[in-house]
Parts: structure tokens; C-alpha cells; sequence
């Protein structure tokens, strides 16, 4: 099953790289994401955005497992019209919900792989809990653009294959010290161009230990 | 204070140790149970303390938890994610009846809503949910407590995750007495919540005080500028507490303190008991040692006593207590002391009391052991109605014995005397010698008649003369007569009158007396006479009167003596007899004796202016004779009354002049030297030697009437009487026989050469006025009587 969801991944990624190659030149986008005190802050869903970036379908489904009473990844971002399955991959059963208006659901206590994926179909974040497990938490943050990615432990996201032209630069991260309130700039993506650098306010506190 | 026995020294002395002891070991305790007390409450205080503190804790944590199960429920998060503010309530007060909590409030997060359950408004609520919100996340195990509507509560917050935080679930309950009293119960505290608006008054918002406690502690904070947070005693009536102030809640608006007090007047009261408990144990003690002490001070004490009980019995006398010898302590060494000092006493007061009531002359008792030993017997014989006589006797004349015998023979004489009398009496009759020449006779149970017997007996004892030292002395007494009870009760006044009827026998030389109460007034009289003597010289109530003496060859009167006569201005005449012994006594007689010689010169000079040449003669006494001035103060009257020497003789007794002698003698030579004629008058009945006698410058010797006056029937007084002429006239006096009365003892003592006679015969004593036709009577009568040749 893993295989084939791979290869499925494969086959959008190889076209866009056809597509690139042969309409327009696309370059790479390196954003580089810090706190206010110069940290490098891994997990921050870095995207970009403009007129022809909304309303493309995903090219791929999204597993997000359960694991050691944890949700892996913690923070996920998926494009809209994702759907993602939730594996349980733990003994114990697991009920996993949402309230966040993003995405309301929940899979009540099940074990093993459920039946039906998670259609998230609005752009977003969802917090996902455990019922069962309160200290499970995962953030899944759903964008409306096919270019986007997380920050490594690094700090550093890489977009590959970005279109050049003008975007808006959105940084998000779960601990932002105002909720929700994503970081825009705009920015001219260009093969030359170095790694942007994005600062952002971080509550500590509501970092995910252990991440 | 002071104890006047030595046991009560000693008990008090004690005692007051042993309780200074037992107060020593009171006061310590009392400081240290209350030292105590206060260290224990302080720390029962400090745990308690945090007793309450968990407690607080605990009951956070309890409400916590159940606030927590609701935050946790998947439903009410449901209710909330989709804002369905009616299911949130009800759930809300749903949770606040299951855990009776009198707040409730959600918060959401996202939307910034707030649901209240409970008696509050939102705007109310709305600051301190965000304070308890925004202060969670600092501390988790903070106790909150916040003040709505000036009501206390402890709040707790409990952040409600879905799984990150969508709101907070605010617990709240009021902090009320049930709570003060829970916390109480568990840390055996006093608890008080006090609290305060900002520069408002305290109030208490729930307390296990009484209501009056609570506005007393209230007052207290009210007074105090700053809470002392620190343990502090503070007084609540009548009770101190030991106290800790803790701060909850203090804001800008509100503040709220929890006070835990406890009592240190209750804790103290506990160890009352055992204050009791050493009080009854100090009393039991104390009691235990007042009987020790007792007995102990008795031990000491008591023998003591007793001693001074026997030395209160020697001093009256009794020297009969037997003293308890038999400790072997330093009392017994007492005991022992008082013991062989009882006995030198008694030896002592025997060998006093026998110097005090016996008589050594005699080796009988004297007078006091007589009155003492009467005065016994009276009393017994009062009881039984027995008589009793007294009989007192009284030698004649002892003095001049004493005095031409000496005194040894004088003590032989006495005891002589004495001897004879016990020799008289049965063995239970008392001899003793009453004075110097006196006895008394007591005859135990004795009346009238048989002691009148004894008494003539006793006299019979003086009919022979007593030998004495080779002499026969021929010793006479008088005897005075008491009987009991008719004649006094006591012992005195039947000595008294013993004496009385004994001074009468001697007065009148009449043996043996009886007394008779016509003796006292007869004394009597003579006393009330005495006391009117002395007036009796200055107010010329004495007279004299003049007794012929007659030259018995010629018949003619030459000369006369003067006797004095008392004319009382209301008893009328009255004999010298009744009056000279006492004026001896007193001195007076001196002056009778000046009076007299004035008189004398006085009359002489009337007779001379009548043609008769009178020779008066005066009569001196023992006392003119020792009194050295005597011849001048005579001579001073013949100057005055200008007379010649010879108008006036002196007559002095044999007895006067035996008083002193050497000065007697002095006296009558200045007064013969001055031409004075002396003459011994009374002759005979005295005891002067004749050697003496011829020393003397005297003239005359006038033989007593006594020896004269039965001459014509007793042939003995004539022998005297002759042998006193032929005496007289051998040492060349002149004889004077006095006492003559009738016709035959003149011509006997005509016969017998006397020289001169005086008497009834001749002439009694007379007024001078009537001397005259006397002397011519006498002369025209005497020339018949007469044998012989009457010649000028």
C-alpha cells in the first residue's frame, strides 16, 4: 500500500516538472524561518500564493499516521482536497476528532487503517485530537496552492519548482504568538534568488515538546 | 507578728519554709507551662498552618478534578466548538449542583465568550476570569481567590483543550463558615476570613469565632495600621490567642486574609489539672508536715512547758512535783538542773522560813507563826465549832532585869520562862514569844472556863522566884485572856484583844484578865484623849493641883508637890493616869513637864504675895532627863518668873533614870548645880543600885506609897520602910514616906524619924486656890494631933 501511494505521489510531480520544462522556467524557493531571537524554527508551513495558484487539485492523498500514542507527522500541511488517512498503528484503539471549522470529524474508536479517508476540502488549520489520548495533538494546516512546504529542523523549506512570477509569501506556524495570523510577503520567485529570510513571533510555550 | 511559746515559733517557722519552698517550685512551673504553652501553640499553630494550607490545596485539587472531568467531556467540547451557548449552560449548571459549587463560568477562547452559572454577571466576572486565566499558566498549583459582590471565593481554572486550548472552566465555591468550620475540624485551629474593599472596614466573611469574638479580632485589625502577618498574641475578651495571619487575595481593590488563631487561655487551662494536681499534692504535703512539726515542736516544746509549769509551782511554794528526769537529751540535762534546784530551794526556804517563823532565844515560835498557826486553827476550828482560848502573857519590869542582869541572863530568863510555860500546855497547844518579854499560849480546844484555868495556873508559875545565875529573881506578868469565837473570829482580832485584856492586867497589876469589850472603849477613849493633848497644853486645859507633904516632927506644911490635873471641856476631870503614858510615848510630856514648872512658878509667886512660902515640887520625866537642853529651858523660866532656886524641887522615878544613865546623871548634876533640889520619887519599886543612887546629887528619897500605905498591918513594909529611913538618912537625904492615910502611919513614921510624910491624911490633891484654907485648917487641926511640939 505504501508503494503504491508513492508511486501515485510520482506520477503528479513528474508532470509538473514536464509542464515547467516546457511552458514556463520554474526556479526553487528556499525560505529560511527564525523566531524573534534568531532560532531556527522547524514546522512553519511556508507557502505561496497568487491568482493562478487556487483551485488546482492535489496530486495525492495524505497518511498521517498514530504511533507510540502520537500523531506523525504533528504538523502536516496538505493542499485542499486532500484526503488523509489515519492509520492506527498502535495496540490501543484511538478516537481521533476535529472541532476546528476547517474540517469538524471525527473517527470514533477504531483500530487498524479506517475504511474511508478524510476529505479536507477548506483551506485552514485543524487541530486533531484523541478523545482516548489527551495529550495526542496535530496540527494539520490545509492551503489553496500546489506550492508550499515545512520548515526542516534547519529552519529552511524548500519549494521546489515555483513557477517564475510574483507570489504572496504566507508563513504560518501553530505557536504564533497571534493565532492564526500568517506572515505575507510578496515576493518575485527567480532562479537567482537567495533564501528569503521570514522572522516570526513564537509562542515557546505552545511549542510541541519532543518535535 | 509575735509568738509568744516556742512551739508556736517553731511551727510557724517551719511552716512558713516549707510553703516558701512549695511557692519556689510553684512559680517555675507556672512560668514554664505558660512558656511552654506558648512554644507548643506557636507550633501547633505553624502545622496547623499547613494543615490549612493543604487543605486549601487539596480542596483545589478536588475541584480541579471534577472541573477538569467536564472540560474533558467530548460532548460539552462539542457544544462549545459549535458555539451552542444554551447546552453550555445547562451543562455548566448541571457540573455546578453535582459538585455544589456556587460558580461556574466558561470561556471561550476563540470567540472571547463568556457563560456564567451561578449569581453573577458577566461584567462582574469578565476581570477576574481573565486575571485567573492569564496567572494560570504560571503557577498549576496556585489557590485562587477573588471577592464578587463582596462575597469570598476560592476559584479554581481549569483550561478546556480540544486538544489545544478552546476555553477555561471557571469553579468557584464561597468561602463560608461550613468551610472555616471543615478547616477547623482538621487543623484544631480558629479560622477567620477577614476581608476588606480598599480603605473600607474589615469584615468577617466566615469564622468558628463566637459572633462576639469575630467583631473583637474585627476591632483588633481595624486598630492595627498594618496586618502582622508574623504569630502575634492578640486578646479576644477574655481569651489570648496566639495567631497567624495569612493573606489570600489582595488586589487593588479587595483584599481577603485568613486568620488562624489558637487559644492560649484554653491550652493553658489544660495544664489546670496538674495545677491541681501539685496545689492538692502541697496542701497533702503541707498537712503531712504541720502534724510532723506539731508532734516534733511538742517533743521540744512540751517539756519545756512542763518546766515552766513546776518552776510557776515552785514559786508558790511547792516543792513536791516530781520533774521527769528520764530523757537523756539536753532537756533531760534541764530537768536534772531544775530537779537539784527544787531541792536548795526548798533546804533554803526551810532554813528562811525557820529564821522567819521561830524564835531563837527561846527555840519557840515567834509571832508571826503564832498569828499564822492561829489563824489555822480558827479555820479549822470554825468548821467544826470548836473553842479555842489565847493566852498572853507579859513580863513586869523584864527591861531593868535585861538591864542590871545583862542581856544573857535577860535571854535565861526568857527561856526559863518559856520552858515553864510548855511545861504548862498539852503537847497540841502552841507556846510561842510574841515580843520582846511577851508569850502567847494557844489552847487548841480550850473554852472559857479551862482556859480561864490555865491562865491561873500559868500565874502560879510567877508565886516563886526563879533562880537564875545564883539569884533568886522574883519575876511577875500580866496576863491578857481571849476566847473563841466570843471574842473575835480571827486570828488578829483575838490576839488584839488578848493584848488588850493583857495591857489592862499590867495597868492595873490584876493577874489574870479576861477580855471585855468595856476594854476597847476604855482604849479608845484614851487614844481620842491622846489626839486631843497636844491641844489640851496650848489651850490651857490642864490644872495644876498641889498635894501637901507636911514635916512630920514639926506638923507643918512646907512644901507640896504639883500634880496636873486635865480639865476636858466635856468629860470634865481627868486622872494623869489616862494621859501621861501616852504624852511619855509621844514627846509630849515634855511640854507638860515645861507647863508644869511655869505653873509651879507661877503659884509660888501667888503664894508668896499670900505670906506662904511654898516649895513646890515638879515632876520630870525619863525624857526631860535626856534632853541636854532640859536645864536650860528651866533656867529660862526662873529668870522670867524671877524666883529663887529653892521655890521649886524636881522629882524623877527610879525608873526614868535607868533608861541612860550617863546622860540621866549629866542632866541631874547641871540642875543640882543651879540650886535645884532632887528627890527619887517612887523609891522602891525600881531596881537602881545604891551605888548608883549615891552618885547622883539628890536631897530626898520618897518612899512608894505602895510599902506605905498598909505599914500599920504588914510588918514587912514596915521593915522597908524603916530601912529605907535609916538608908536615907545614912547617905544623908531627907525621907519623904508617901501614901499616908490615916493617923497610925504617921506616928509610926514620926517614930521612926522619916522626915517628911505626904497623903490622904494630911491632904489630897487640890486646887491651888484651895491650898490656903487648907494650910489653915491643917494648922489649926494638926495642933491637936500632935504628940509632939509643933516648931517653926
Amino acid at each position: 500500500m505504501t508503494t503504491l501511494a508513492c508511486y501515485r505521489a510520482l506520477v503528479p510531480l513528474t508532470l509538473l516538472v514536464l509542464f515547467g520544462m516546457h511552458q514556463v522556467y520554474a526556479a526553487e524557493l528556499l525560505v529560511e524561518v527564525q523566531d524573534s531571537k534568531g532560532a531556527k524554527l522547524k514546522d512553519a508551513v511556508v507557502f505561496v500564493e497568487n491568482t493562478k495558484t487556487a483551485g488546482i487539485a492535489p496530486t495525492a492523498g495524505y497518511e498521517l499516521e498514530q504511533k507510540s500514542k502520537q500523531f506523525n507527522p504533528q504538523v502536516s500541511v496538505v493542499q485542499v482536497g486532500t484526503s488523509i488517512n489515519f492509520p492506527n498503528r498502535d495496540k490501543v484503539r484511538h478516537h481521533v476528532y476535529s472541532f476546528s471549522p476547517a474540517k469538524k470529524f471525527e473517527l470514533k474508536l477504531y483500530s487498524g487503517v479506517p475504511a474511508n479517508p478524510v476529505l479536507f476540502d477548506k483551506a485552514g488549520t485543524v487541530v486533531l485530537g484523541c478523545n482516548i489520548h489527551d495529550t495526542m495533538l496535530a496540527y494539520v494546516y490545509i492551503v489553496d496552492t500546489p506550492y508550499f512546504a515545512k520548515t526542516d529542523s534547519n529552519g529552511v523549506a524548500k519549494l521546489a519548482n515555483v513557477p517564475e512570477e510574483n507570489y504572496i509569501l504566507k508563513v504560518w506556524h501553530y505557536a504564533l504568538q497571534q493565532e492564526n495570523k500568517v506572515v505575507e510577503q510578496s515576493i518575485s520567485v527567480k532562479s537567482s534568488n537567495k533564501a528569503i529570510p521570514v522572522k516570526l513571533e513564537i509562542n515557546h510555550a505552545n511549542l510541541i515538546q519532543g518535535e | 507578728m509575735k509568738f509568744s511559746s516556742l512551739k508556736q515559733q517553731i511551727i510557724v517557722i517551719f511552716l512558713t519554709l516549707i510553703l516558701g519552698i512549695q511557692l519556689a517550685g510553684l512559680i517555675p512551673i507556672q512560668y514554664s507551662v505558660d512558656k511552654n504553652v506558648r512554644k507548643l501553640v506557636g507550633k501547633e499553630l505553624d502545622v496547623g498552618e499547613k494543615v490549612f494550607l493543604n487543605l486549601l490545596e487539596s480542596n483545589t485539587e478536588n475541584i480541579t478534578n471534577g472541573a477538569k472531568i467536564l472540560a474533558a467531556d467530548y460532548g460539552f467540547r462539542e457544544a462549545i466548538a459549535s458555539n451552542d451557548q444554551e447546552t453550555i449552560l445547562s451543562a455548566l449548571n448541571n457540573f455546578q449542583s453535582r459538585i455544589h459549587a456556587d460558580i461556574a463560568i466558561f470561556y471561550g477562547v476563540q470567540n472571547d465568550s463568556m457563560t456564567v452559572s451561578g449569581n453573577l454577571t458577566e461584567q462582574e466576572a469578565k476581570p477576574v476570569v481573565n486575571h485567573l486565566i492569564d496567572t494560570h499558566s504560571a503557577s498549576a498549583k496556585k489557590i485562587d481567590f477573588e471577592i464578587f459582590n463582596d462575597m469570598p471565593y476560592q476559584l479554581v481554572a481549569v483550561p478546556i483543550k480540544a486538544p489545544i486550548i478552546i476555553g477555561w472552566m471557571v469553579v468557584g465555591f464561597e468561602i463560608d463558615d461550613a468551610l472555616a468550620e471543615k478547616l477547623n475540624k482538621l487543623s484544631s485551629l480558629q479560622v477567620t476570613f477577614l476581608q476588606r474593599a480598599e480603605k473600607g472596614a474589615w469584615l468577617s466573611s466566615a469564622s468558628t469565632l463566637s459572633r462576639d469574638d469575630q467583631l473583637s479580632l474585627i476591632d483588633y485589625f481595624e486598630h492595627k495600621a498594618k496586618p502582622d502577618l508574623a504569630n502575634n498574641e492578640v486578646r479576644i475578651n477574655d481569651d489570648v490567642f496566639d495567631s497567624k495571619t495569612l493573606t489570600l487575595h489582595h488586589d487593588s481593590d479587595n483584599m481577603l486574609l485568613a486568620v488562624l488563631q489558637r487559644s492560649i487561655t484554653a491550652e493553658i487551662s489544660n495544664y489546670q489539672t496538674l495545677k491541681y494536681t501539685l496545689l492538692i499534692l502541697t496542701i497533702f504535703g503541707l498537712g503531712v508536715f504541720t502534724v510532723a512539726i506539731i508532734y516534733v515542736s511538742n517533743y521540744i516544746a512540751a517539756p519545756i512547758a512542763k518546766l515552766s509549769e513546776t518552776a510557776k509551782q515552785l514559786e508558790q511554794g511547792n516543792y513536791d512535783l516530781t520533774i521527769q528526769t528520764d530523757r537523756h537529751d539536753e532537756i533531760g540535762d534541764l530537768s536534772k538542773a531544775f530537779n537539784s534546784m527544787r531541792d536548795a530551794i526548798a533546804t533554803r526556804e526551810a532554813k528562811v522560813a525557820r529564821l522567819a517563823f521561830w524564835d531563837d532565844v527561846t527555840n519557840l515560835p515567834n509571832r508571826v507563826a503564832f498569828i499564822k498557826h492561829l489563824g489555822e486553827k480558827i479555820a479549822a476550828h470554825q468548821q467544826r465549832g470548836l473553842p479555842l482560848t489565847i493566852i498572853v502573857l507579859n513580863l513586869d519590869r523584864f527591861k531593868e532585869v535585861n538591864k542590871i542582869l545583862g542581856r544573857d541572863l535577860g535571854d535565861e530568863l526568857l527561856n526559863r520562862v518559856a520552858q515553864s510555860l510548855k511545861a504548862m500546855v498539852r503537847t497540841d497547844d502552841m507556846v510561842a514569844r510574841l515580843g520582846a518579854d511577851e508569850y502567847g499560849l494557844l489552847l487548841a480546844s480550850a473554852g472559857l472556863e479551862e482556859g480561864l484555868a490555865v491562865a491561873h495556873k500559868l500565874q502560879k508559875i510567877f508565886d516563886t522566884a526563879i533562880d537564875l545565875a545564883a539569884q533568886k529573881i522574883d519575876v511577875t506578868a500580866g496576863i491578857g485572856l481571849a476566847v473563841y469565837p466570843q471574842h473575835g473570829d480571827s486570828d488578829e482580832q483575838l490576839l488584839h484583844n488578848a493584848e488588850t485584856a493583857l495591857h489592862v492586867s499590867k495597868s492595873k497589876h490584876s493577874g489574870v484578865v479576861l477580855y471585855d469589850a468595856a476594854f476597847d472603849l476604855g482604849i479608845q477613849e484614851n487614844l481620842s484623849l491622846a489626839s486631843e493633848l497636844k491641844t489640851a497644853i496650848q489651850g490651857r486645859q490642864l490644872a495644876l493641883y498641889l498635894q501637901p507633904k507636911v514635916n512630920l516632927k514639926t506638923k507643918r506644911g512646907y512644901a507640896a508637890e504639883a500634880l496636873v490635873r486635865w480639865i476636858h471641856p466635856e468629860k470634865g476631870l481627868i486622872f494623869p493616869d489616862q494621859f501621861i503614858p501616852f504624852a511619855e510615848q509621844t514627846g509630849l510630856i515634855k511640854d507638860i513637864t515645861l507647863w508644869m514648872l511655869e505653873e509651879a512658878c507661877r503659884v509660888h509667886t501667888e503664894l508668896k504675895t499670900e505670906g506662904i512660902e511654898l516649895t513646890i515640887a515638879v515632876n520630870i520625866s525619863t525624857r526631860d532627863l535626856i534632853d541636854s537642853d532640859f536645864p536650860d529651858k528651866v533656867e529660862a523660866i526662873f529668870k522670867r518668873f524671877n524666883i529663887a532656886e529653892n521655890a521649886i524641887s524636881l522629882e524623877i522615878t527610879e525608873s526614868s533614870i535607868m533608861d541612860d544613865p550617863v546622860r540621866a546623871e549629866a542632866t541631874l548634876h547641871r540642875l543640882a548645880n543651879m540650886g535645884l533640889k532632887i528627890a527619887i520619887d517612887d523609891f522602891g519599886t525600881g531596881y537602881s543600885s545604891l551605888g548608883y543612887l549615891k552618885r547622883l546629887p539628890v536631897k530626898e528619897l520618897k518612899i512608894d506609897k505602895s510599902f506605905v500605905m498598909n505599914m500599920e498591918k504588914n510588918d514587912n513594909d514596915t521593915i522597908i520602910v524603916r530601912s529605907t529611913v535609916d538608908l536615907g538618912h545614912n547617905l544623908n537625904l531627907k525621907v519623904v514616906a508617901e501614901g499616908i492615910e490615916n493617923i497610925e502611919v504617921w506616928n509610926i513614921l514620926a517614930k521612926m524619924g522619916c522626915d517628911y510624910g505626904q497623903g490622904y491624911f494630911m491632904g489630897k490633891p487640890m486646887p491651888e486656890k484651895d491650898f490656903k484654907s487648907w494650910l489653915d485648917k491643917w494648922e489649926a487641926q494638926s495642933q491637936d494631933m500632935a504628940p509632939k511640939k509643933l516648931s517653926a
